[in-house]
Protein backbone atom coordinates (compact mmCIF):
# COMPACT_ATOMS: atom_id res chain seq x y z
CA UNK A 1 0.00 0.00 0.00
CA UNK A 2 3.15 2.43 0.90
CA UNK A 3 4.23 1.75 -2.48
CA UNK A 4 1.43 2.81 -4.73
CA UNK A 5 0.17 5.85 -2.85
CA UNK A 6 2.74 8.00 -3.95
CA UNK A 7 2.58 7.10 -7.29
CA UNK A 8 -0.67 7.69 -7.19
CA UNK A 9 0.42 11.28 -5.84
CA UNK A 10 2.95 12.02 -8.35
CA UNK A 11 0.64 11.51 -11.26
CA UNK A 12 -1.82 14.43 -9.56
CA UNK A 13 1.05 16.26 -8.81
CA UNK A 14 2.03 16.92 -12.38
CA UNK A 15 2.89 20.64 -12.90
CA UNK A 16 0.91 22.85 -15.70
CA UNK A 17 2.90 23.80 -18.66
CA UNK A 18 4.78 26.50 -17.45
CA UNK A 19 6.46 24.82 -14.95
CA UNK A 20 7.74 22.90 -17.63
CA UNK A 21 9.58 25.49 -19.97
CA UNK A 22 11.38 23.05 -21.73
CA UNK A 23 8.37 21.19 -23.47
CA UNK A 24 6.20 23.29 -25.95
CA UNK A 25 3.17 20.77 -26.64
CA UNK A 26 0.45 19.16 -24.23
CA UNK A 27 0.67 15.95 -26.22
CA UNK A 28 4.48 15.33 -25.48
CA UNK A 29 5.98 11.91 -26.04
CA UNK A 30 8.63 12.90 -24.23
CA UNK A 31 6.87 14.21 -21.47
CA UNK A 32 4.86 10.93 -21.58
CA UNK A 33 8.66 8.45 -21.44
CA UNK A 34 9.38 11.22 -18.40
CA UNK A 35 6.32 10.40 -16.34
CA UNK A 36 6.90 7.06 -16.47
CA UNK A 37 10.43 7.13 -15.59
CA UNK A 38 9.80 9.63 -12.80
CA UNK A 39 6.93 6.75 -11.13
CA UNK A 40 9.68 4.27 -12.19
CA UNK A 41 11.77 6.20 -9.79
CA UNK A 42 9.16 7.24 -6.77
CA UNK A 43 8.31 3.37 -6.86
CA UNK A 44 12.21 2.50 -6.14
CA UNK A 45 12.89 5.57 -4.41
CA UNK A 46 9.55 4.38 -1.87
CA UNK A 47 8.81 8.22 -2.19
CA UNK A 48 8.29 10.93 -5.15
CA UNK A 49 10.95 12.97 -6.73
CA UNK A 50 10.11 16.59 -5.21
CA UNK A 51 9.81 18.87 -8.63
CA UNK A 52 11.01 15.72 -10.44
CA UNK A 53 9.57 16.56 -13.53
CA UNK A 54 12.48 19.28 -13.56
CA UNK A 55 14.88 16.70 -13.35
CA UNK A 56 16.48 16.92 -16.75
CA UNK A 57 16.55 14.23 -19.02
CA UNK A 58 18.40 11.40 -19.07
CA UNK A 59 19.52 12.06 -15.58
CA UNK A 60 18.69 9.47 -12.83
CA UNK A 61 18.14 10.25 -9.26
CA UNK A 62 21.35 9.46 -7.22
CA UNK A 63 19.35 8.04 -4.41
CA UNK A 64 18.57 4.96 -6.24
CA UNK A 65 22.74 4.85 -6.92
CA UNK A 66 24.16 4.81 -3.97
CA UNK A 67 24.56 6.17 -0.51
CA UNK A 68 26.36 3.70 2.55
CA UNK A 69 25.50 0.94 -0.28
CA UNK A 70 28.99 -0.67 -1.36
CA UNK A 71 30.28 0.81 -4.37
CA UNK A 72 32.90 -0.20 -6.83
CA UNK A 73 34.49 1.28 -9.59
CA UNK A 74 35.20 -1.01 -12.73
CA UNK A 75 38.93 -1.00 -13.14
CA UNK A 76 39.46 0.37 -9.83
CA UNK A 77 40.80 -1.46 -6.70
CA UNK A 78 38.22 -2.26 -4.27
CA UNK A 79 40.11 0.18 -1.68
CA UNK A 80 40.13 3.11 -3.26
CA UNK A 81 38.05 5.83 -0.82
CA UNK A 82 35.28 7.14 -2.57
CA UNK A 83 34.32 10.46 -2.11
CA UNK A 84 31.55 10.71 -4.68
CA UNK A 85 29.36 8.97 -7.00
CA UNK A 86 28.04 11.55 -9.16
CA UNK A 87 30.51 12.99 -10.26
CA UNK A 88 32.63 10.18 -9.92
CA UNK A 89 36.17 11.16 -7.33
CA UNK A 90 37.53 8.37 -5.37
CA UNK A 91 41.27 8.92 -3.48
CA UNK A 92 43.72 5.89 -2.59
CA UNK A 93 44.76 5.38 0.81
CA UNK A 94 48.33 6.38 0.98
CA UNK A 95 49.82 2.41 1.37
CA UNK A 96 48.34 1.91 -1.63
CA UNK A 97 50.69 3.95 -3.37
CA UNK A 98 53.53 1.97 -2.53
CA UNK A 99 54.62 1.08 -5.82
CA UNK A 100 57.39 3.25 -7.60
CA UNK A 101 55.36 3.61 -10.54
CA UNK A 102 51.05 4.05 -9.96
CA UNK A 103 49.47 0.87 -11.17
CA UNK A 104 46.51 2.18 -13.38
CA UNK A 105 44.16 0.07 -10.53
CA UNK A 106 45.00 2.96 -7.39
CA UNK A 107 45.39 6.02 -9.02
CA UNK A 108 42.63 8.45 -8.19
CA UNK A 109 39.62 9.36 -9.94
CA UNK A 110 38.43 12.91 -10.25
CA UNK A 111 35.93 13.39 -12.79
CA UNK A 112 33.60 17.03 -12.54
CA UNK A 113 31.20 15.52 -15.31
CA UNK A 114 29.94 12.10 -16.34
CA UNK A 115 32.23 10.42 -18.90
CA UNK A 116 31.26 9.34 -22.02
CA UNK A 117 29.85 6.01 -22.65
CA UNK A 118 30.30 5.72 -26.29
CA UNK A 119 33.96 5.73 -27.11
CA UNK A 120 35.16 4.15 -30.06
CA UNK A 121 38.74 4.31 -30.41
CA UNK A 122 38.46 3.69 -34.28
CA UNK A 123 36.08 7.37 -34.86
CA UNK A 124 37.86 8.97 -31.74
CA UNK A 125 39.48 12.85 -33.08
CA UNK A 126 41.86 15.26 -31.76
CA UNK A 127 40.41 19.04 -33.42
CA UNK A 128 43.54 21.71 -32.90
CA UNK A 129 42.33 25.05 -33.55
CA UNK A 130 41.94 28.91 -31.58
CA UNK A 131 42.73 32.08 -32.41
CA UNK A 132 46.23 31.70 -32.10
CA UNK A 133 46.40 28.39 -34.54
CA UNK A 134 47.63 28.53 -38.25
CA UNK A 135 45.22 26.03 -39.90
CA UNK A 136 43.00 24.28 -37.44
CA UNK A 137 43.18 20.13 -38.23
CA UNK A 138 41.56 17.17 -37.04
CA UNK A 139 43.34 14.06 -36.04
CA UNK A 140 42.64 10.72 -35.81
CA UNK A 141 44.19 8.26 -32.57
CA UNK A 142 46.03 6.71 -35.45
CA UNK A 143 47.32 9.88 -37.03
CA UNK A 144 48.30 11.09 -33.77
CA UNK A 145 50.18 7.47 -33.27
CA UNK A 146 51.50 7.44 -36.27
CA UNK A 147 52.71 10.86 -37.47
CA UNK A 148 54.19 11.94 -34.35
CA UNK A 149 57.08 10.63 -32.54
CA UNK A 150 55.42 8.99 -29.18
CA UNK A 151 57.15 9.25 -25.50
CA UNK A 152 56.94 7.84 -22.24
CA UNK A 153 57.71 10.20 -18.81
CA UNK A 154 56.92 9.17 -15.76
CA UNK A 155 54.42 12.13 -14.62
CA UNK A 156 52.94 13.16 -11.24
CA UNK A 157 49.65 14.31 -11.31
CA UNK A 158 47.76 15.56 -8.13
CA UNK A 159 44.38 17.04 -7.99
CA UNK A 160 44.66 20.69 -6.74
CA UNK A 161 42.41 19.96 -3.86
CA UNK A 162 44.19 17.21 -2.37
CA UNK A 163 44.42 17.59 1.50
CA UNK A 164 41.10 20.04 1.11
CA UNK A 165 39.67 17.97 4.42
CA UNK A 166 41.91 19.35 6.82
CA UNK A 167 41.29 22.70 6.63
CA UNK A 168 39.35 25.09 9.04
CA UNK A 169 37.00 26.48 8.60
CA UNK A 170 36.27 23.61 6.12
CA UNK A 171 36.10 24.30 2.19
CA UNK A 172 33.76 23.24 -0.08
CA UNK A 173 33.95 20.42 -2.69
CA UNK A 174 35.36 16.71 -2.24
CA UNK A 175 37.25 16.68 1.19
CA UNK A 176 40.38 14.99 -0.50
CA UNK A 177 42.95 13.51 2.23
CA UNK A 178 46.07 12.50 1.08
CA UNK A 179 44.74 10.02 -1.73
CA UNK A 180 44.44 11.84 -5.00
CA UNK A 181 47.94 12.08 -6.15
CA UNK A 182 49.69 8.86 -8.25
CA UNK A 183 52.56 8.60 -10.77
CA UNK A 184 51.99 6.32 -13.34
CA UNK A 185 54.01 5.80 -16.77
CA UNK A 186 52.04 8.39 -19.73
CA UNK A 187 52.64 7.23 -23.27
CA UNK A 188 51.85 9.56 -25.85
CA UNK A 189 53.44 12.51 -28.25
CA UNK A 190 54.46 16.06 -27.08
CA UNK A 191 51.57 18.59 -27.11
CA UNK A 192 54.62 20.87 -28.54
CA UNK A 193 54.92 18.85 -31.30
CA UNK A 194 51.08 18.91 -32.43
CA UNK A 195 50.43 22.57 -32.21
CA UNK A 196 53.55 23.25 -34.08
CA UNK A 197 52.16 21.03 -36.71
CA UNK A 198 49.35 23.01 -36.64
CA UNK A 199 51.22 26.20 -36.61
CA UNK A 200 51.26 28.11 -33.49
CA UNK A 201 51.05 32.16 -33.94
CA UNK A 202 53.21 34.56 -32.01
CA UNK A 203 50.19 35.74 -30.41
CA UNK A 204 49.56 32.42 -28.17
CA UNK A 205 49.05 32.77 -24.76
CA UNK A 206 46.84 29.62 -23.25
CA UNK A 207 46.07 26.59 -24.30
CA UNK A 208 42.63 25.46 -23.00
CA UNK A 209 41.11 21.74 -23.72
CA UNK A 210 37.57 20.17 -24.42
CA UNK A 211 37.05 16.42 -23.69
CA UNK A 212 33.55 14.39 -24.38
CA UNK A 213 32.43 14.29 -20.59
CA UNK A 214 29.01 15.90 -19.56
CA UNK A 215 27.63 17.79 -17.11
CA UNK A 216 26.06 16.50 -14.31
CA UNK A 217 23.20 18.03 -14.55
CA UNK A 218 22.15 16.22 -18.09
CA UNK A 219 22.51 19.69 -19.64
CA UNK A 220 23.80 19.16 -23.24
CA UNK A 221 24.98 23.03 -23.56
CA UNK A 222 26.94 22.94 -20.27
CA UNK A 223 30.70 21.85 -20.40
CA UNK A 224 31.57 20.27 -16.78
CA UNK A 225 35.23 21.16 -17.22
CA UNK A 226 37.65 23.09 -19.62
CA UNK A 227 40.67 24.08 -17.90
CA UNK A 228 44.44 24.66 -19.58
CA UNK A 229 47.78 25.95 -19.11
CA UNK A 230 49.64 29.04 -20.32
CA UNK A 231 51.36 27.83 -23.69
CA UNK A 232 55.17 27.87 -22.17
CA UNK A 233 54.34 24.74 -19.78
CA UNK A 234 52.39 23.31 -23.43
CA UNK A 235 55.55 23.64 -25.03
CA UNK A 236 57.36 21.48 -22.53
CA UNK A 237 59.11 17.96 -23.53
CA UNK A 238 57.31 16.34 -20.86
CA UNK A 239 53.69 17.24 -21.72
CA UNK A 240 52.12 14.54 -23.14
CA UNK A 241 48.52 13.90 -25.46
CA UNK A 242 48.56 10.61 -23.82
CA UNK A 243 46.45 7.64 -24.97
CA UNK A 244 48.63 4.98 -22.87
CA UNK A 245 49.36 4.86 -18.80
CA UNK A 246 51.66 2.04 -17.99
CA UNK A 247 51.71 0.50 -21.64
CA UNK A 248 47.67 -0.01 -21.42
CA UNK A 249 45.03 2.00 -22.94
CA UNK A 250 44.53 4.83 -20.42
CA UNK A 251 41.99 3.32 -17.61
CA UNK A 252 38.14 4.40 -18.30
CA UNK A 253 37.78 6.72 -15.46
CA UNK A 254 40.88 8.11 -16.20
CA UNK A 255 40.48 9.71 -19.50
CA UNK A 256 40.01 6.57 -21.85
CA UNK A 257 40.90 6.73 -24.64
CA UNK A 258 42.96 11.02 -24.80
CA UNK A 259 44.06 13.26 -22.41
CA UNK A 260 46.37 15.99 -21.41
CA UNK A 261 49.17 15.09 -19.27
CA UNK A 262 50.92 18.14 -17.47
CA UNK A 263 53.05 16.76 -14.66
CA UNK A 264 53.48 18.80 -11.59
CA UNK A 265 50.28 21.24 -12.33
CA UNK A 266 46.71 20.95 -10.25
CA UNK A 267 45.55 17.22 -12.21
CA UNK A 268 42.76 19.45 -13.39
CA UNK A 269 44.49 20.80 -16.30
CA UNK A 270 45.21 17.15 -17.49
CA UNK A 271 42.26 17.10 -19.26
CA UNK A 272 40.63 13.81 -20.00
CA UNK A 273 38.48 12.52 -22.91
CA UNK A 274 40.38 14.57 -24.77
CA UNK A 275 38.45 15.83 -28.07
CA UNK A 276 39.12 19.32 -28.72
CA UNK A 277 42.53 21.78 -27.96
CA UNK A 278 42.28 26.02 -28.41
CA UNK A 279 45.71 27.86 -28.73
CA UNK A 280 44.20 31.06 -27.30
CA UNK A 281 45.57 34.90 -27.56
CA UNK A 282 44.07 35.46 -23.93
CA UNK A 283 44.11 33.46 -20.91
CA UNK A 284 41.71 30.55 -21.40
CA UNK A 285 38.19 31.28 -20.41
CA UNK A 286 36.41 27.62 -20.34
CA UNK A 287 34.74 26.15 -17.51
CA UNK A 288 36.53 26.35 -13.76
CA UNK A 289 38.97 28.56 -15.48
CA UNK A 290 36.93 31.02 -13.55
CA UNK A 291 37.45 32.77 -9.87
CA UNK A 292 37.50 31.00 -7.47
CA UNK A 293 37.65 27.73 -9.44
CA UNK A 294 41.48 26.54 -9.05
CA UNK A 295 42.49 29.59 -7.58
CA UNK A 296 44.04 30.61 -4.37
CA UNK A 297 44.75 34.32 -2.82
CA UNK A 298 46.98 36.31 -4.43
CA UNK A 299 48.17 37.53 -1.19
CA UNK A 300 47.92 35.21 1.96
CA UNK A 301 45.00 35.65 4.17
CA UNK A 302 43.57 34.71 7.24
CA UNK A 303 41.19 32.04 7.82
CA UNK A 304 37.86 32.41 6.76
CA UNK A 305 38.47 35.50 4.92
CA UNK A 306 36.07 36.15 2.06
CA UNK A 307 38.36 37.06 -0.93
CA UNK A 308 36.62 38.95 -3.96
CA UNK A 309 36.90 36.93 -7.33
CA UNK A 310 39.34 39.40 -8.76
CA UNK A 311 41.90 38.76 -6.06
CA UNK A 312 42.36 35.09 -6.27
CA UNK A 313 44.79 33.97 -8.98
CA UNK A 314 45.30 30.68 -11.10
CA UNK A 315 47.22 27.96 -9.38
CA UNK A 316 49.89 26.84 -11.39
CA UNK A 317 52.89 24.29 -10.03
CA UNK A 318 52.25 22.28 -7.26
CA UNK A 319 54.09 23.07 -4.06
CA UNK A 320 56.67 20.30 -2.42
CA UNK A 321 55.07 17.02 -0.93
CA UNK A 322 55.48 13.81 0.00
CA UNK A 323 53.94 10.74 1.47
CA UNK A 324 54.33 7.91 3.78
CA UNK A 325 53.49 5.06 1.55
CA UNK A 326 54.60 1.78 4.26
CA UNK A 327 54.20 1.04 6.81
CA UNK A 328 50.23 1.59 7.00
CA UNK A 329 48.98 3.85 9.59
CA UNK A 330 48.12 1.78 12.81
CA UNK A 331 51.00 -0.41 13.07
CA UNK A 332 52.29 -2.25 15.84
CA UNK A 333 55.77 -2.71 16.33
CA UNK A 334 57.82 -4.72 18.65
CA UNK A 335 60.69 -2.83 20.26
CA UNK A 336 64.55 -4.04 19.28
CA UNK A 337 62.60 -4.09 15.85
CA UNK A 338 64.02 -1.82 13.12
CA UNK A 339 61.53 -0.52 10.27
CA UNK A 340 62.35 1.20 6.89
CA UNK A 341 59.79 3.85 6.50
CA UNK A 342 59.07 4.61 2.55
CA UNK A 343 57.52 6.70 0.46
CA UNK A 344 57.52 9.41 -2.19
CA UNK A 345 58.21 13.27 -2.89
CA UNK A 346 57.59 15.47 -5.57
CA UNK A 347 57.72 19.48 -5.84
CA UNK A 348 55.56 20.48 -8.94
CA UNK A 349 58.08 21.80 -11.36
CA UNK A 350 60.50 21.61 -9.32
CA UNK A 351 62.83 18.81 -8.07
CA UNK A 352 62.65 17.42 -4.25
CA UNK A 353 66.39 18.15 -2.52
CA UNK A 354 65.75 16.25 0.74
CA UNK A 355 62.95 14.44 2.52
CA UNK A 356 63.46 14.00 6.60
CA UNK A 357 61.39 12.18 8.79
CA UNK A 358 60.64 12.63 12.98
CA UNK A 359 59.29 10.42 15.34
CA UNK A 360 59.36 13.08 18.12
CA UNK A 361 56.14 15.49 16.70
CA UNK A 362 58.72 17.44 14.86
CA UNK A 363 61.15 17.83 17.66
CA UNK A 364 64.69 16.07 15.47
CA UNK A 365 64.51 15.48 12.05
CA UNK A 366 66.59 11.95 10.30
CA UNK A 367 67.69 12.66 6.88
CA UNK A 368 66.18 9.64 4.31
CA UNK A 369 67.52 8.14 1.88
CA UNK A 370 66.25 10.32 -1.69
CA UNK A 371 66.65 8.73 -5.07
CA UNK A 372 66.76 11.12 -8.03
CA UNK A 373 63.40 10.95 -10.15
CA UNK A 374 62.52 9.05 -12.94
CA UNK A 375 62.65 11.69 -15.01
CA UNK A 376 61.63 15.90 -14.73
CA UNK A 377 57.94 15.77 -13.17
CA UNK A 378 58.52 12.25 -11.59
CA UNK A 379 57.97 11.36 -7.83
CA UNK A 380 60.90 10.66 -6.53
CA UNK A 381 61.31 8.20 -4.08
CA UNK A 382 62.54 7.95 -0.35
CA UNK A 383 63.72 5.51 2.62
CA UNK A 384 65.07 5.32 6.41
CA UNK A 385 65.64 3.29 8.87
CA UNK A 386 63.62 3.46 11.91
CA UNK A 387 63.95 1.88 15.45
CA UNK A 388 62.16 2.75 18.67
CA UNK A 389 63.99 1.97 22.66
CA UNK A 390 61.18 2.84 23.99
CA UNK A 391 57.60 1.53 24.28
CA UNK A 392 54.69 3.92 23.66
CA UNK A 393 52.49 5.72 20.93
CA UNK A 394 54.48 7.39 18.23
CA UNK A 395 54.19 9.48 15.07
CA UNK A 396 55.94 9.32 12.32
CA UNK A 397 55.95 12.92 10.29
CA UNK A 398 57.73 13.69 6.30
CA UNK A 399 58.98 16.57 5.41
CA UNK A 400 60.10 16.90 1.76
CA UNK A 401 62.34 20.02 0.70
CA UNK A 402 62.24 21.31 -2.97
CA UNK A 403 64.97 22.38 -4.90
CA UNK A 404 64.60 26.30 -4.05
CA UNK A 405 64.65 25.75 -0.42
CA UNK A 406 61.10 25.37 0.44
CA UNK A 407 59.82 22.98 3.00
CA UNK A 408 56.34 21.27 3.73
CA UNK A 409 54.94 22.92 7.06
CA UNK A 410 54.02 20.62 10.14
CA UNK A 411 50.50 22.60 10.64
CA UNK A 412 48.82 23.32 7.81
CA UNK A 413 49.68 26.08 4.95
CA UNK A 414 47.73 29.43 4.20
CA UNK A 415 44.08 28.95 4.40
CA UNK A 416 41.85 29.63 1.13
CA UNK A 417 38.54 29.69 0.52
CA UNK A 418 38.41 26.64 -1.57
CA UNK A 419 40.82 24.36 0.21
CA UNK A 420 43.68 23.85 -2.40
CA UNK A 421 47.22 23.16 -1.68
CA UNK A 422 47.64 21.59 1.51
CA UNK A 423 51.20 20.39 1.59
CA UNK A 424 51.16 19.92 5.43
CA UNK A 425 53.68 16.96 6.61
CA UNK A 426 51.86 13.50 6.21
CA UNK A 427 51.79 11.74 9.67
CA UNK A 428 50.90 8.25 10.43
CA UNK A 429 50.45 6.83 13.71
CA UNK A 430 52.25 3.72 14.72
CA UNK A 431 52.66 1.57 18.63
CA UNK A 432 55.45 0.45 19.59
CA UNK A 433 55.42 -2.49 22.54
CA UNK A 434 58.16 -4.58 24.10
CA UNK B 1 -9.48 -1.51 -67.50
CA UNK B 2 -6.53 0.29 -65.86
CA UNK B 3 -9.18 2.90 -64.59
CA UNK B 4 -10.86 -0.37 -62.23
CA UNK B 5 -7.63 -1.10 -60.63
CA UNK B 6 -7.15 2.55 -60.32
CA UNK B 7 -10.25 2.49 -58.03
CA UNK B 8 -9.81 -1.05 -55.97
CA UNK B 9 -6.30 1.00 -55.33
CA UNK B 10 -7.75 4.00 -53.81
CA UNK B 11 -10.30 2.41 -51.53
CA UNK B 12 -7.21 0.39 -50.09
CA UNK B 13 -5.66 3.55 -49.72
CA UNK B 14 -9.04 5.07 -47.88
CA UNK B 15 -9.58 2.26 -45.70
CA UNK B 16 -5.86 2.62 -44.68
CA UNK B 17 -6.79 5.95 -43.30
CA UNK B 18 -9.15 4.81 -41.90
CA UNK B 19 -7.42 2.99 -39.61
CA UNK B 20 -4.61 5.32 -39.40
CA UNK B 21 -7.41 7.40 -37.84
CA UNK B 22 -8.92 5.59 -35.34
CA UNK B 23 -5.30 4.45 -34.15
CA UNK B 24 -4.41 8.18 -33.94
CA UNK B 25 -7.50 8.87 -32.34
CA UNK B 26 -6.76 5.49 -29.67
CA UNK B 27 -2.98 7.17 -29.14
CA UNK B 28 -4.78 11.01 -28.70
CA UNK B 29 -7.02 9.45 -26.24
CA UNK B 30 -3.62 7.27 -23.72
CA UNK B 31 -2.04 10.85 -23.81
CA UNK B 32 -4.53 12.79 -22.65
CA UNK B 33 -5.22 10.51 -19.41
CA UNK B 34 -1.81 11.19 -18.67
CA UNK B 35 -2.16 15.08 -18.91
CA UNK B 36 -3.13 17.39 -15.80
CA UNK B 37 -6.91 18.64 -15.78
CA UNK B 38 -5.71 21.56 -13.30
CA UNK B 39 -2.64 23.08 -13.05
CA UNK B 40 -0.99 21.92 -9.73
CA UNK B 41 1.18 24.01 -7.57
CA UNK B 42 4.65 22.40 -7.67
CA UNK B 43 6.27 24.14 -4.86
CA UNK B 44 4.79 23.27 -1.67
CA UNK B 45 6.02 21.57 2.21
CA UNK B 46 6.57 17.92 1.78
CA UNK B 47 3.83 17.36 4.56
CA UNK B 48 1.39 19.17 2.84
CA UNK B 49 1.70 17.26 -0.72
CA UNK B 50 2.58 13.87 0.04
CA UNK B 51 1.13 11.51 2.72
CA UNK B 52 2.49 7.90 2.00
CA UNK B 53 2.40 6.27 5.33
CA UNK B 54 2.22 7.30 9.25
CA UNK B 55 5.86 7.95 9.96
CA UNK B 56 7.79 8.71 6.83
CA UNK B 57 10.67 6.65 8.33
CA UNK B 58 9.00 3.51 8.56
CA UNK B 59 9.80 3.08 4.70
CA UNK B 60 13.82 3.63 5.29
CA UNK B 61 16.31 1.70 6.69
CA UNK B 62 17.71 3.58 9.67
CA UNK B 63 20.63 2.39 11.40
CA UNK B 64 22.38 4.20 14.11
CA UNK B 65 20.33 7.53 13.55
CA UNK B 66 21.98 7.62 9.93
CA UNK B 67 19.59 6.55 6.98
CA UNK B 68 21.54 3.84 5.13
CA UNK B 69 20.46 4.79 1.59
CA UNK B 70 21.94 8.22 1.61
CA UNK B 71 24.40 8.36 5.10
CA UNK B 72 22.11 11.34 5.95
CA UNK B 73 21.36 12.07 9.69
CA UNK B 74 17.65 10.96 10.30
CA UNK B 75 16.35 13.74 11.92
CA UNK B 76 14.26 17.02 11.56
CA UNK B 77 14.18 17.42 7.85
CA UNK B 78 16.55 14.95 6.32
CA UNK B 79 13.67 13.62 4.30
CA UNK B 80 13.30 17.39 2.37
CA UNK B 81 16.83 17.25 1.91
CA UNK B 82 16.98 13.57 0.21
CA UNK B 83 14.29 14.60 -1.77
CA UNK B 84 16.13 17.78 -3.03
CA UNK B 85 19.71 17.75 -3.24
CA UNK B 86 19.78 13.81 -4.28
CA UNK B 87 17.96 14.39 -7.54
CA UNK B 88 20.90 15.72 -9.15
CA UNK B 89 24.37 15.00 -6.88
CA UNK B 90 25.37 12.55 -4.47
CA UNK B 91 24.54 12.64 -0.75
CA UNK B 92 27.82 12.50 -0.14
CA UNK B 93 28.55 15.74 -1.43
CA UNK B 94 26.49 16.60 1.42
CA UNK B 95 27.82 14.49 3.86
CA UNK B 96 31.27 15.14 3.71
CA UNK B 97 31.41 18.71 3.60
CA UNK B 98 30.68 21.18 7.30
CA UNK B 99 29.85 24.74 6.93
CA UNK B 100 27.21 27.36 8.74
CA UNK B 101 23.86 28.84 7.18
CA UNK B 102 25.63 30.93 5.67
CA UNK B 103 27.81 28.61 3.97
CA UNK B 104 24.80 26.22 3.27
CA UNK B 105 23.10 29.06 1.71
CA UNK B 106 25.98 29.84 -0.52
CA UNK B 107 26.09 26.66 -1.73
CA UNK B 108 22.54 26.62 -2.76
CA UNK B 109 22.73 29.97 -4.34
CA UNK B 110 25.98 28.94 -6.33
CA UNK B 111 24.39 26.04 -7.48
CA UNK B 112 21.01 28.00 -8.32
CA UNK B 113 23.30 29.90 -10.67
CA UNK B 114 25.27 27.55 -12.37
CA UNK B 115 23.99 24.77 -12.36
CA UNK B 116 20.42 24.67 -12.98
CA UNK B 117 19.40 24.28 -9.35
CA UNK B 118 14.94 25.43 -9.50
CA UNK B 119 13.71 27.89 -6.76
CA UNK B 120 13.50 26.23 -3.21
CA UNK B 121 10.35 27.72 -1.95
CA UNK B 122 9.93 27.36 1.49
CA UNK B 123 11.92 24.19 1.34
CA UNK B 124 15.16 26.44 1.11
CA UNK B 125 15.02 27.68 4.92
CA UNK B 126 14.43 23.75 5.90
CA UNK B 127 17.05 22.70 3.71
CA UNK B 128 19.73 24.95 5.13
CA UNK B 129 18.89 24.73 8.96
CA UNK B 130 19.02 20.80 8.88
CA UNK B 131 22.49 21.38 6.68
CA UNK B 132 23.87 23.84 9.45
CA UNK B 133 22.54 21.80 11.95
CA UNK B 134 23.87 18.42 11.54
CA UNK B 135 26.60 19.58 9.00
CA UNK B 136 28.30 22.11 11.19
CA UNK B 137 31.44 23.19 11.15
CA UNK B 138 33.81 21.60 13.56
CA UNK B 139 36.88 23.79 14.99
CA UNK B 140 39.88 21.52 14.03
CA UNK B 141 42.99 24.42 14.38
CA UNK B 142 45.55 23.76 12.25
CA UNK B 143 46.29 20.02 12.89
CA UNK B 144 43.78 17.89 14.42
CA UNK B 145 44.90 14.42 16.03
CA UNK B 146 45.27 11.24 13.65
CA UNK B 147 42.67 8.05 14.49
CA UNK B 148 43.43 5.26 13.40
CA UNK B 149 40.10 2.72 12.50
CA UNK B 150 42.07 -0.56 12.79
CA UNK B 151 45.65 -1.14 14.54
CA UNK B 152 47.51 -4.30 12.96
CA UNK B 153 51.04 -5.87 13.74
CA UNK B 154 53.95 -4.83 11.70
CA UNK B 155 55.68 -8.10 10.59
Amino acid sequence: MARKKPVKTILSALPDKSSVDTESSKWSRRRFVRNSTLLTFATALGMPIVNGTKLPYGLHPVALESGNVPFSIEGKHSDLVLLNDRPLNAETPAHLLNDDITPNDVLFVRNNGLPPTDVDPETWTLTIEGESIEKPIELSLNDLKTRFTPYTYQLTLECGGNGRSEFDPPAKGNQWSTGAVGCPLFTGVRLKDVLSYAGIKTDAVYIGYYGKDTHISGDVNKTPISRGVPISKAMEEESLIAWSMNGEDLPMQNGYPLRLVFGGWPASTSGKWLSKIVVRNQIHDGAKMESPSYRVPCKPVAPGTKVPDEEMCIIESMPVKSLITYPKTGGILHTKKSLTVRGHAWAGDLEVDKVEVSIDFGATWRACHLKSPANRLAWQHWSVDLSFDKEGYYEVWAKATDSKGSSQPMVLPGWNPKGYLNNACHRIALKVKS
Amino acid sequence: MSWIREIKGLKKRVRFLQLSAVLLLVCVCLFSMNTPKTPKKVLRPITEQYHFAEDPNDLFEIREGIEVQSGLVAKGDWLIVKQTCTGCHSSKLITQNRANAEGWAQMIDWMQETQGLWDLGANEAKVVSYLATYYAPEETGRRRALVVDDWYDIE
